[in-house]
């Protein structure tokens, strides 16, 4: 068992969540009081001694399962793995059934909220319709898919809808909208649920440790932007809150703890009548920090639209710590829409306005950075002054248009500084179309940015 | 030593969820198992979690439920080990000296206003010397700067507290100690390495339901399932400032109070205010789910 333990300590240490020696002796201590047939109480335990960020639980959660799961907990089989046969037992009381039947009994079990008859029914489902073999390389998702197809969620939705739609008056929208809500949820739990048996299948026919090295646990803040599906986009979008606020807590008391300032006369006066007119305690002026003003000018063209959505939310959650945020954004025409983000408080708002309102369309809605600079030039380059610090967001994938490159000479020359930020990996610059070089040279710094940490860290440096 | 001090020695983690309902906090799993482990490895717990889900609550009711005396600690900016430690009385150690004391030395009057009856108990001495059993909770720790993290980690790690001019002070008793965190800002990895962690986020509907209906008697079943549906379907909406439980309870005080026994659309647009505190959540509410 503690053995156990620390293979799963390992295996979130390989997810990058910082688990100490100190962590993992209080986890193998953890299980001395623990009553490891409670699998709950067990998760419990070791959740509370390695994980202390919670953004780090659903990878945790999902190591867990894979490490703990019930399939080898409940058999005893954590000592010595043996690969289990294929399912059988338990769920076969329910191989008489035809479909509609099952998804009958599903429904009532949701209705009635009974978690384990659900379990075992959604068992018996994974067993008839998933069509697991024992030693294929196949992902989970393959054999979730081919369930949940059978299983025909949209049906079971229906059956749910008319179920407990009779508690509900006509007319009642809020009504609807609740129990959708509340379908919703229960749809989420079964196929959370498939996901968990295929999972726990897989983990019997192939092993523990097999399984974590295949399974894609990354922590949201080393999420790929260009690579991110739709749940990632979500799962990044709630690390940048949490993310932003730390980071302007930080940078706040860095600057009012900055010293130096000359001193003040008025109040060292002041508190020297305590001491009989000598000042023992002299008071300075807190320097006035010196607010850097920002250009964002973005690409939104499909290819690097999430990234530049992020880091614009990033910046504008900043805003405070900068005397003014400009944003432009382009595709292959460039246009300002600083106005587009002071007017409403919701970046996502922010962003479907942008979608319709800004011009960034010229010609064929392929990136043409050349033409781009070359309008940023013409139009702003006069009100760039030495305060203002211009970032590029791009992957400086021109589609083989003229870079116009040297343009950027002049921006760089009346800025603080010039960063561009590169949502592709370093080794993929200045192959295909993209030019990244050539605007490179002109740049205080080029940097990759394809994750929230690097973008973070971008921003540290940047005030 | 330490390790023959009593403690509160829960028999299982089922045995602290009784103890908490007992006076009346709804525990969920995680929380009796942490606050039991808690026990067992004598360390502290560090809770972390949104607003208003009962982070400070579960030490209040930990407390009371161990019959133990809770000593808390509220953390702010600039708070140092005179106000969290220790601090000497200066002005008796002042009244001391001048007394009619003559005839001894320096050394002896030294000796004499270093020692205990000159200091004054913070509340993590407070904690440490306390001969009855303490719940200690730190509020908010997230609020004190680095440095004065690590004046913590002694007490947390060790129970004890260094003070120059009087040696090493042990603890009686180890007490239960509680931190809890809005995590506005990244905590230490020494801080974090010595405690426990429990994230307190919503709970789920049943969870929800039962407290609704245990801390607002008189309320139905059917009143209480739809509210915490509404409240639960305004969490997932991207808020400023996402209902809590305690809003929860509110709201359903107030819909008793107006002796109204369901939730409907006039209901929600008259009362929205009880739950959310920004006009543009209100605004967005009122778009996304009120309007059909």
């Amino acid at each position: 068992m503690i053995k156990r333990v620390i293979e799963f300590s390992e295996a979130l240490r390989g997810a990058k969540i910082p688990v100490s020696l100190l962590e993992s002796i209080d986890a193998s201590n953890s299980l001395m009081s623990c009553d490891i047939f409670d699998r709950g109480e067990l998760k419990a335990f070791l959740s509370s001694t390695l994980v202390k960020d919670h953004s780090h639980q659903k990878v945790f959660d999902r190591l867990f399962d894979i490490y703990f799961s019930p399939a080898t907990y409940d058999r005893g089989l954590l000592e010595n793995e043996a690969p289990l046969g294929p399912e059988t037992g338990f769920e076969s009381s329910f191989d008489e059934l035809d479909d509609a039947k099952l998804r009958e009994l599903i429904k009532d079990s949701l209705l009635r909220g009974n978690e384990s008859e659900l379990q075992s029914l959604l068992a018996a489902a994974v067993s008839r319709f998933a069509g697991i073999e024992a030693g294929r390389p196949v992902g989970g998702i393959y054999y979730a898919f081919k369930t949940l197809r059978q299983l025909d969620l949209d049906q079971l939705r229906h059956l749910l809808f008319e179920a407990r739609g009779e508690q509900i008056e006509a007319g009642d929208s809020l009504g609807v909208k609740l129990l959708n809500h509340d379908l919703d949820v229960a749809l989420e739990k079964v196929r959370r649920m498939v996901d968990d048996d295929i999972r726990r299948r897989i983990v019997s026919d192939r092993g523990a440790d097999a399984v974590a090295r295949t399974l894609r646990a990354t922590l949201p803040e080393d999420i790929d932007f260009t690579h991110a599906n739709t749940e990632d986009l979500k799962e990044i979008s709630r690390a940048v809150v949490p993310l932003v606020r730390k980071l302007a807590s930080r940078l706040g008391k860095r600057r009012r703890k900055g010293h130096g300032g000359t001193l003040d006369f008025r109040r060292t006066i002041r508190r020297s009548i305590a001491d009989g007119g000598v000042p023992v305690e002299l008071f300075y002026h807190k320097p006035l920090p010196t607010k850097p003003e920002l250009m964002v000018v973005a690409d939104i063209s499909g290819s690097v639209a999430s990234f530049a959505r992020f880091t614009l939310s990033m910046l504008y959650a900043l805003s405070e710590q900068f005397s003014r945020v400009r944003s432009f954004v382009f595709i292959d025409e460039i246009d300002e829409v600083t106005e587009i983000f002071e007017g409403s408080d919701d970046i996502e708002d922010a962003m479907k306005l942008i979608n319709t309102k800004a011009k960034v369309v010229w010609m064929d809605g392929h990136s043409d950075y050349g033409r781009v600079i070359e309008g940023f030039v013409e139009r702003w380059v006069e009100e760039i002054t030495h305060r203002t610090t211009v970032i590029f967001l791009g992957d400086a994938r021109n589609n083989y248009h003229p870079s116009k490159s040297d343009l950027l000479a002049a921006v760089r020359m009346k800025a603080r500084a010039l960063y561009w930020l590169n949502p592709e990996p370093a080794a993929y610059w200045n192959t295909g179309d993209s030019i990244m070089s050539q605007y490179g040279v002109y740049c205080d710094s080029v940097d990759e940015c394809r994750n929230l940490r690097q973008l973070q860290s971008f921003v540290e440096r940047l005030l | 030593m330490i390790e023959d001090l009593e403690r509160f020695h829960f028999a299982s983690p089922s045995e602290v969820g009784e103890l908490l309902s007992g006076v009346g906090y709804l525990p969920s799993v995680e929380i009796s198992s942490v606050l039991f482990l808690a026990d067992r490895l004598k360390k502290p717990i560090l809770v972390e979690g949104p607003a208003g889900t009962g982070k400070t609550e579960l030490a209040k009711s930990a407390a009371r439920a161990l019959g133990a005396r809770l000593i808390r600690l509220q953390c702010h900016e600039g708070i140092d080990e005179s106000k969290a430690l220790y601090e000497w009385n200066y002005k008796k150690q002042l009244l001391h000296i001048q007394s009619d004391r003559k005839s001894e030395s320096w050394e002896e009057v030294e000796s004499d206003i270093f020692s205990e009856s000159f200091l004054l108990e913070r509340p993590l001495l407070a904690a440490i010397r306390a001969k009855d059993p303490v719940v200690l909770l730190i509020d908010e720790v997230d609020r004190v700067e680095i440095e004065t993290e690590a004046l913590l980690l002694e007490v947390l790690s060790e129970y004890q507290i260094s003070i120059p001019e009087l040696g090493t002070v042990v603890a009686n008793q180890i007490p239960l100690v509680v931190l809890t965190s809005n995590n506005t800002r990244e905590l230490s990895e020494a801080l974090k390495r010595r405690c426990l962690f429990l994230f307190l986020d919503y709970p789920d509907k049943e969870r929800e339901m039962e407290i609704v209906m245990s801390k607002v008697p008189g309320v139905s079943k059917v009143l209480a399932d739809s509210i915490v549906s509404f409240v639960g379907s305004l969490r997932e909406l991207d808020l400023k400032k996402r209902p809590s439980i305690s809003e929860t309870l509110d709201w359903t005080l107030t819909l008793l109070n107006l002796g109204l026994e369901e939730v409907d659309e006039s209901v929600v647009k008259a009362t929205i205010n009880v739950l959310l505190k920004y006009r543009s959540d209100i605004a967005k509410v009122s778009k996304s789910i009120l309007s059909s």
